[in-house]
């Protein structure tokens, strides 16, 4: 990665202490040269909104797994909103079906990747959405 | 209150952090690990501003408790004044990338408003801390922090960075993590300030507490005590004994007793006049390492110009002799008798 390290926050969010997933892609993103803060499981949205603002993330990745991500995920977005950090991009993984997509992405989700993506096509987009594409 | 997206001058920047805005303060701290355009500025409005709060770093092996004990800590400082943590992870020499995982410990008490908690990746630099951590630690400072909990990378016999960061070292260690010829070795443990022998609730952690006091007080008895810090005055003759606590950081135990010796050692720094070399310390060696940077990027274009490659190849091909060689390109360099 040319210049420095963008900083990417990886969320578990909400009660599900699946994390096989969330911790694959945080030493993936890791290989490919981002500092990613991991939350551990079980974070109320409260949790991670507190730790991008903190840790003043470029972005953010939540992983849920539960089926509550309608309910958790806009609240997130909101509090981002409200703490001034609208312009941090969402990125979504996890479970998410086909049919509620829409309405997370309405929600201000900027991408959603599920099950099969690769590290290296996460790491793609993320570069790109962040405007350094290598 | 929350700051607008766009640039911001830095005066403006540390008016707002410094009235309590946390993504303000967010930024700064990213404004110096990115030695964005205005850094030195920032740090210059701020410098008025510095000088209150107690640092205090905390060391150890990786998987001590270092984490949760400093969790632990927060919460209790944070029940009555603003605590800040900065935590420490590696980055990797292989990618440049870094998993930062100390939050894990840290979530629950981070949404307190009282705690600020940021995790940092050492980005290059050996010793246990990043560089930009003495910056971050002055903004900490300046916002209105008090105590500055620095926790460094999983650590313990050649990270000792943060002697010279610190007002205050907390060592921490826990049973079970070799015999005792480990505690007679160099590192942290003779130049910290409080041991704290964690996991407390473990069979084996009080004879581990009487190893670690054993081997101190060997050092005391044979004249270099743990405190006789590069040839500064000697810490116990002026009064300072090194405490070898207990904790149990998961129960909760023992925080209350480690809280009242880091105030201790806040008091007898001030009392004792130690507190002159602490802030002397420190001065100089942030002062090294800025312009050790500075000189090892002309370094490089010296040497290059010295014949460097050439030299590398005659010591790869054992055609030169090492030392000898070494000496060689620092006269060609600096054009004098110069033994290196």
């Amino acid at each position: 990665m040319n210049g420095p390290p963008f900083r990417i926050l990886v969320a578990k969010l909400g009660l599900d202490g699946h994390d096989r997933g969330a911790k694959v892609i945080a030493r993936g993103l890791r290989d490919r040269g981002f500092e990613v803060i991991y939350t551990g499981i079980r974070q109320t949205p409260a949790m991670v909104a507190r730790a991008a603002l903190q840790e003043d993330v470029d972005l953010l990745a939540i992983s849920i797994l539960s089926g509550a991500h309608n309910t958790l995920v806009p609240r997130v977005i909101n509090l981002l909103r409200e703490q001034g950090q609208a312009d941090v991009p969402v990125l979504l993984g996890g479970i998410i079906p086909e049919v509620d997509r829409p309405a997370m992405r309405a929600a201000g989700v900027a991408e959603i990747f599920g099950p099969g993506t690769t590290i290296g096509e996460t790491a793609d987009w993320i570069l790109a959405a962040l405007g350094r594409d290598e | 209150m929350t700051a607008p997206a766009g640039p911001m001058s830095p005066e403006h920047l540390a008016e707002r952090l410094r009235n309590g805005d946390m993504r303000s303060l967010a930024r700064a701290l990213t404004w110096v690990e990115r030695r964005a355009d205005s850094f030195e500025t920032l740090l210059g409005v701020l410098l008025p501003h510095t000088g209150q709060a107690q640092l205090v770093g905390v060391s150890g092996p990786p998987g001590a408790g270092k984490s949760t004990l400093i969790s632990r800590l927060a919460e209790q400082y944070g029940a009555v004044q603003r605590v800040a943590i900065l935590s420490v992870d590696p980055t990797s020499v292989v990618s440049g990338g870094a998993l930062l995982g100390d939050r894990i410990r840290m979530t629950d008490v981070s949404l307190t408003d009282n705690v600020f908690v940021r995790s940092v990746a050492t980005r290059g630099r050996a010793g246990g801390l990043s560089l930009a951590c003495w910056d971050q630690a002055l903004i900490l400072d300046a916002a209105g922090y008090d105590p500055i909990l620095i926790e460094t990378v999983g650590a313990g016999q050649g990270e000792t960075e943060v002697r010279y960061l610190a007002d205050t070292t907390v060592q921490v260690e826990a049973p079970g993590l070799g015999d005792h010829v480990q505690a007679l070795k160099a590192g942290m443990l003779e130049v910290s300030d409080i041991v704290v022998v964690n996991k407390a609730d473990r069979p084996d952690s009080a004879r581990t507490a009487a190893r670690i006091r054993h081997t101190l007080a060997l050092g005391m008895e044979t004249g270099l005590a743990p405190h006789a810090f590069h040839g500064q005055a000697n810490d116990t003759e002026r009064g300072w004994v090194q405490p070898v606590l207990l904790t149990d950081a998961l129960a909760g135990t023992g925080i209350d007793e480690l809280q009242a010796q880091i105030a201790e050692h806040r008091d007898w720094l001030c009392a004792s006049g130690a507190r002159w070399d602490t802030e002397h310390r420190r001065a100089a060696r942030l002062l090294n390492l800025l312009v050790d940077q500075g000189w090892q990027s002309r370094r490089r274009a010296m040497l290059e110009a010295a014949g460097w490659n050439d030299v590398v190849k005659t010591v790869a091909d054992r055609q030169q002799e090492p030392h000898a060689a070494a000496r060689r390109l620092l006269q060609r360099v600096f054009g004098d008798g110069s033994k290196g």
